[in-house]
């Protein structure tokens, strides 16, 4: 657990919000589905999970509630834009609440036409309904979750719109998921007859592993306007192993379910027990990052609810795409969020440094080892490898780069280099400058 | 007498206080040092009793933190044991006081740590343990009054609890709190509880208007659905009466709009109870509850808030009917006819019916087929026609014309060009899997081109990720390097995953043969013999074997009682099968790696799905004349098998100069009469298969219809008598009985593929490209067992998804598998159902007839229920006119075929009629309708009966004939892409050696 108290925020005001919210029930319903998914593990639906603990980040304009489920394969946010609100913003922020019984029962019964009133602060949510005033209090932070907030940021960044459903078809697809846990992946084929799920994906289909794990969303249907689905661009919808020609392998896919000034994303890992904690989206980025130029970026950071390289650019006094790849590693230790709907990062103020970060990434680390030890060497074209007893044949040219190890063959590149792969590319990136 | 010894003296006595007194009186040293005696004792004394009682609190007085911990107390901890915790050390008692809370293991303490809160030792815990430990310690014989019966305690009763509630009134407030908690110790423990209150009630010990609100409050706490509902039991034991409904109507109200069905079942219930009695007070608030349940899916809900919505429409028609029309997206037809139907009375009565109807509008694309023509009325629109015009014949004729003569022709164009301009369906497209056309969609394989690559791919087979053509791959490949090798660093990478497969399947693992090859071809030792090939053949086939045998042979099927509908149609459940004969190979393959002879392997396919082009094996097989090598007799069996036979003359007279038994083998697959000794490779050369009647005892179907349909469910090889044991390809045809799926790896000490399925199915998919049906046979026997079943199984789902390619024909065997996935629970497996029928109607291969014949005959055998397949048929149905038309069609046929009503027909009908409706068609066979007029005679009310006379009622005959256009003109396009296509003349190189 790592000891997250409150972080950001410039000004002693205990509060980054406070205020009323236009629709009291919409928003207690959807902060009850983000708690919902904390303490779910949809690998093992029936072991209740006993982390309900939403993280809260009030940008420029946006109030965020950001959970992961208990297996790590679902992220789940809730998104009230300011227009949803009748309060102030104080200041920015980012804190850490549990939503226990009490906060659960208030919100539950939250009635037509009864208010709603919420204050987010330095240490503390505190709700207002019209029978009781619930707090709770901040707690720490799961490392898990860290890992998983800068997974995440990366996966959805790299996501494309693909469909846009009206509210109608947005409410069919939701209302009809399946309660069953499938094992396999599942897609969703958005065609002339509706919206259907395929086990044999074509091209344009998404993926969408274990559809039951979006029911959460189903106490919101009376309140959908609208469902946006995001996807990896078609370039990157790969086969299994990588390759092109075969059966895709399966994707994270987001699903953005739009209500009236607010927005709930659901995030779902490529395969059911898949957690992002562990898909090594995060290591290409972070291995290539200039420290000092990430730092740099870091001090741009204000409570942003979109960071724009252009911005940090010209404070850095560097180019776009550097200063592009500087917001992305940013991205990759969880110190940014990315919001698919405005199609940007926005500040999430964890109070960790990036050395920090990467000591929560063992491959990294384990890589960094391999090259501190000269076990990585030149093996005609390739880079040889030397693991403990064991040495790998590391190749990084073609598509993909491999590597002779388990975990490659296991993975075959699907969840992230191995430590191999990465310390022959530190290697051959220094060998390079 | 020494502490240690009179503690074990009082414990025996069972005499707890004299054992406190002991603790209590002593200092710390003197209890750890008497700590290991009972410790011993503890780990001696039965679960249960007086004895073990008394061993507890001499634990909590003189263990450590780490001991009680450690403990499993199955009875509650006396209270009295406060006294010793209070007597021991503070950061002793406050790890005791810690565990026993938050520790769910440790929550026997509750008792004890109770009274330190009641005497002011400690403040109450915040910990929700600390609630679980309340409701648990039911269990507490002093708490609760229990007496002991035989060392044993009696079990607590509702009576025993409200006793308690009595005596200590002030726990009343924990015990609401904790029944709030959903989590699995507090479910469990708390319905006592709930048993318990109305008792208090009935005797005015608790305040019935108090409880009353907490039976309604838990609906309103987020609690899980299961959790939930005890509290509506608590509620119905009180029988509230109108008064106190409606002193909580507002609750109520909140309570519909959970996401909980049972919150909405009640609330629901209760308001309609309200209404009728106080009119419309709250009314509005109570229409936009309704909106909640109709969101939903449940059926009683939907109409349980619609009957609610028609007490008040006529106050509020507007509100009410805006809240109605959100059911339009219920997934049941019923339920969306019921919301038009609740519309149309009282659209007449609203202010503003151009709101209603734009709301309508709305959901014009969510309701069934049926129902859109009414919700257009309703909303003053024209129906929608059909969103694309159909091609033209003229044009489609043309196009044929120009496809005709060609690779297309046995697509038999001219005949569905005629069947068109008949106004009539195509006949579906029946081709052979290996015609050049088809061949030529597949894309070629390619060998490993050098060690590392080859590393690579070894890898992925030992650690389960690899398919098929990659074990192919690599079975080739370390066939083709056998004579060198690999260098260190390669080395001890493979060495690396052979120390995996040992962690995880065992060492036994490491003699499968696929595990053998590779480290054969790493270290050169002579591989450990085959065991049947040095031992007694016969026992090849002995139900008790297992390792590679095992492997080879299926268990025995129908044991328990999960298989008895399998086991009354199986009568000879023992056979080897594909993936046996992939391991024979894979042993050839070390053995020679062991004698460093390298060869390129005859049976790598050349071409996805397994396929080997005759000019590639001729290719092959010259290498090997020219080499002087003999092929591998396992190799070269399954080469044939994968054999395409379609070859040019000149690729025949190659094959015929070369004069090997494997040629001529190649050559009778090609369709000529060359003489092949080798029984093995004789059976390998089958381009038919029989797919015979079944071995068992399938009920006969009453109706003589059935009997000239084909039985499919566990085809049989072409094979007269059974094959030689020694008969590799024969056993593993004639093993087809017994589908790939009853291996048993995981059972297997040498199975490098345990749980594995992935993997292994996909091998034998590739094993035998001609006789593509089996894939579907394969599902229609596996299946059949777990129709009701939500396992999962990947070795069904790869086998019919196999089937998705338009260039694998569907014959009789793919349509029993599709018929049985149609109807299986498992949703996984219905999703790719859907996904054959809809992919199989779009391209012509779908027999609709003749899968609405075989659910027909499933259910007639009482193999099937036939709820399941309607919406699936349905969903597939929904993609284009032709795919309604053949759900249409095949509903048709399965009605024709029905022997009897199914209790679940409704189903079949109402999606029937969803796919009637979508394209304006009715019931054309005199058969089909006789049984729908028999359905409306026997009850014209009845929902079967009206969906009946709904059929009745579409036209039987049409002008628009956009299906059979679509079909002649997908029919066209296959062709067209055909024709494209490589032809025979156009063979793939091949590069024998590889690099």
């Amino acid at each position: 657990m790592v000891a997250l108290a409150t972080a950001g925020g410039k000004a002693p005001n205990p509060h980054f919000f406070s205020g009323f919210v236009e629709d009291p029930k919409l928003v207690a319903q959807g902060l009850l589905a983000v708690a919902e998914v904390a303490r779910t593990r949809y690998f093992d639906p029936g072991a209740a999970a006993r982390s309900r603990d939403p993280v809260v980040t009030a940008n420029e304009s946006v109030l965020r509630f950001e959970s992961f489920s208990a297996c790590n394969g679902v992220y789940a946010r809730l998104d009230i834009d300011d227009s949803a609100l009748d309060g102030k913003f104080f200041d920015w922020g980012t804190t850490n609440v549990d939503v226990n019984q009490p906060m659960r029962t208030a919100l539950a019964g939250i009635g037509p036409g009864e208010p709603l009133r919420m204050a987010v602060g330095t240490d503390e949510l505190v709700v207002d309904t019209i029978d009781e005033s619930v707090v709770e209090k901040k707690v720490p932070l799961p490392e898990r979750w860290v890992r998983g907030f800068a997974e995440v940021s990366v996966v959805a960044a790299a996501m494309v719109l693909v469909h846009e459903l009206p509210s109608g078809a947005a409410r069919k697809l939701l209302r009809d998921l399946p309660r069953h846990k499938e094992r396999g992946a599942s897609w969703i084929r958005f065609g002339a007859g509706g919206v259907r799920a395929t086990k044999v994906p074509a091209p344009e289909d998404i993926c969408l592993a274990g559809p039951f794990r979006l029911r959460s969303a189903q106490r919101l249907i009376p309140h959908v306007q609208g469902l946006r689905v995001y996807a990896p661009p078609p370039a990157m919808r790969l086969g299994v192993g990588g390759r092109r020609g075969t059966q895709r392998a399966a994707q994270a896919s987001a699903w953005e379910i739009v209500f009236d000034g607010a927005r709930q994303v659901l995030v779902m890992s490529p395969e059911i027990y898949r957690g992002f904690s562990g898909e090594g989206a995060v290591l290409d980025a972070l291995a290539a990052a200039d420290g000092r130029v990430v730092e740099g970026a870091a001090l741009e950071l204000h409570g942003q609810s979109v960071v724009d390289p252009d911005v940090v650019a010209a404070a850095l006094a560097i180019d776009r795409m550097a200063a592009r790849n500087a917001v992305r590693a940013l991205g990759a230790t969880g110190r940014v969020g990315f919001d698919l709907s405005d199609g940007g990062y926005f500040h999430r103020d964890l109070p960790f440094d990036r050395s920090v970060l990467e000591e929560m990434q063992p491959r990294l680390l384990g890589a960094r080892d391999l090259v501190a030890a000269g076990a990585v060497a030149a093996a005609e074209e390739d880079w040889s490898v030397t693991s403990g007893t064991a040495a790998y044949l590391v190749r990084l040219g073609g598509e993909m780069a491999r590597c002779t190890c388990p975990w490659f063959a296991k993975h075959r590149g699907e969840r992230g280099p191995c430590k191999h792969v990465l310390a022959a590319q530190l290697v051959e990136a220094r060998e390079t400058v | 007498m020494s502490l240690e010894r009179e503690l074990v003296r009082r414990i025996k006595q069972s005499d707890v206080g004299g054992v406190v007194e002991l603790l209590v009186t002593t200092d710390e040293k003197n209890r750890r040092a008497a700590a290991d005696a009972v410790r011993q004792l503890f780990r001696e004394l039965p679960h249960a009793g007086r004895q073990r009682a008394a061993c507890l609190v001499a634990l909590v007085g003189c263990g450590t933190v780490k001991d009680i911990k450690r403990l499993f107390g199955t009875v509650m901890v006396s209270p009295r044991a406060a006294d010793v915790i209070a007597a021991r050390p503070q950061r002793i008692a406050d790890g005791v006081v810690r565990a026993g809370i938050e520790d769910q293991w440790t929550r026997w303490l509750w008792p004890a740590i109770h009274a330190l809160v009641e005497r002011g030792a400690i403040e109450e815990p915040e910990h929700e343990g600390y609630l679980i430990g309340l409701l648990l310690s039911t269990t507490s014989q002093e708490l609760m009054g229990l007496e002991w019966r035989q060392d044993r305690l009696e079990p607590a009763t509702a009576q025993h609890l409200a006793d308690r509630i009595r005596r200590e009134p002030a726990l009343v407030d924990l015990v609401f709190r904790a029944l709030l908690i959903d989590e699995g110790a507090a479910l469990w423990a708390g319905g006592l509880w709930f048993e318990a209150l109305p008792l208090l009630v009935a005797t005015g010990d608790l305040e019935r208007d108090r409880v009353l609100d907490e039976a309604l409050g838990g609906y309103l706490a987020d609690l899980r659905p299961t959790s939930a509902r005890r509290f509506g039991e608590l509620w119905a034991a009180l029988a509230p009466t109108v008064d106190e409904l409606r002193a909580r109507r507002t609750v109520l109200i909140k309570m519909a709009m959970t996401h909980d069905p049972g919150a909405q079942k009640l609330a629901l219930a209760e308001l309609s109870r309200l209404v009728k009695t106080d009119g419309t007070v709250d009314a509005l608030d109570v229409i936009g509850a309704c909106g909640t349940p109709l969101n939903g899916t449940q059926k009683n809900l939907a109409m349980a808030a619609l009957r609610l919505l028609r007490l008040l429409a006529s106050d509020y028609p507007q509100q009410a009917i805006a809240a109605a029309v959100t059911g339009l997206g219920h997934p049941r037809s019923d339920i969306q006819e019921a919301v038009l139907d609740f519309v149309a009375t009282h659209i007449a009565q609203v202010p503003d019916e151009a709101a209603v109807r734009a709301d309508l509008l709305g959901w014009a694309d969510a309701v069934a087929p049926q129902l859109r023509p009414a919700i257009a009325a309703l909303a003053g629109v024209q129906a929608p026609g059909a969103t694309a015009a159909p091609p033209e014949l003229a044009g489609l004729v043309a196009a044929a014309s120009r496809l005709v003569p060609g690779p297309a022709d046995e697509l038999a164009l001219p005949q569905a060009v005629a069947s068109v301009e008949r106004g009539a369906m195509p006949r579906p497209v029946m081709f052979r899997p290996w015609n050049p056309g088809a061949l030529a969609t597949k894309s070629p394989t390619v060998p490993v081109a050098n060690h590392t690559e080859l590393v690579e791919v070894l890898a992925a087979v030992l650690s389960g990720s690899a398919d098929g053509i990659d074990i192919e791959r690599a079975l080739d490949g370390l066939s083709r390097f056998a004579d060198a090798r690999p260098g260190g660093t390669l080395s001890t990478s493979l060495q690396t995953h052979f120390d995996n497969v040992a962690r995880q399947f065992g060492e036994g693992a490491l003699r499968n043969p696929l595990v053998v090859a590779a480290a054969t071809w790493v270290t050169g030792r002579e591989p450990a013999r085959l065991p049947f090939l040095e031992r007694d053949r016969g026992r090849l086939f002995s139900r008790k074997r297992r390792g590679l045998a095992g492997n080879l042979v299926t268990p025995p099927i129908g044991r328990d009682a999960r298989d008895q509908r399998w086991a009354q149609f199986d009568g000879a459940p023992q056979a080897a099968n594909f993936e046996g004969m992939g391991l024979v190979r894979a042993w050839e393959v070390a053995y020679r790696c062991h004698r460093r002879q390298a060869r390129p392997l005859l049976s790598l396919p050349s071409h996805e799905a397994g396929w080997i082009e005759p000019a590639v094996l001729a290719d092959r097989l010259a290498w090997y004349v020219d080499a002087q090598a003999i092929p591998d007799r396992f190799d070269a069996c399954q080469a044939v098998l994968r054999l395409a036979p379609v070859t040019t003359p000149e690729v025949r007279s190659r094959l015929r100069g070369l004069a090997t038994s494997v040629a001529h083998a190649a050559l009778r697959v090609l369709g000529e009469s060359a003489p092949v000794d080798d029984e093995g490779l004789l059976r390998a050369t089958s381009t038919e298969l029989d797919l015979g009647p079944p071995v068992g005892h399938l009920k006969q179907p009453a109706d003589p219809r059935h009997a000239a349909l084909p039985v499919v469910f566990f085809p049989k090889a072409a094979v007269a008598a059974p094959p030689r044991r020694d008969d590799p390809v024969g056993v593993a045809l004639a093993a087809l009985r017994t589908p790939p799926a009853r291996l048993s790896w995981w059972n297997s000490s040498s199975a490098i593929l345990a749980g594995v399925t992935r993997s292994a199915m996909s091998w034998a998919a590739t094993m035998a490209p001609r006789h593509p049906d089996l894939l579907g046979a394969v599902v229609a026997a596996t299946v059949i067992r777990d129709l009701d079943s939500n396992r999962t199984s990947d070795v069904d789902d790869l086998a019919l998804a196999a089937l998705l390619s338009p260039d694998v024909p569907l014959g009789v065997g793919a349509h029993a598998g599709l018929a049985v996935a149609l109807v299986a629970r498992n949703d996984a497996l219905g999703t790719i159902a859907v996904d054959l029928v809809s992919q199989a109607a779009t391209d012509g291969r779908l027999d609709a007839v003749l899968l609405g014949r075989l659910l027909a005959q499933m259910h007639a055998a009482g193999i099937i229920a036939l709820a399941r397949s309607g919406p699936r048929i349905m969903a597939a149905a929904e993609v284009s006119a032709l795919n309604a038309e053949q759900g249409r069609r095949l509903f048709e046929a399965l009605v024709d075929h029905l022997e009897s009503v199914p209790r679940d027909i409704h189903a079949v009908l109402d999606a029937w009629l969803g796919v009637a409706t979508q394209i304006g068609r009715g019931v054309t066979g005199n058969a089909a309708r006789d049984y729908l007029e028999d359905l409306v005679a026997a009850n014209p009310r009845s929902k079967r009966g009206k969906l009946a006379a709904s059929l009745l009622a579409l036209p039987q005959s049409w002008d628009d004939h956009t299906p059979e256009l679509l079909a002649l003109d997908a029919r066209i396009t296959r062709a067209g892409r055909w024709a494209e296509g490589r032809s025979a003349e156009d063979p793939v190189e091949f590069d024998v050696l590889g690099g």
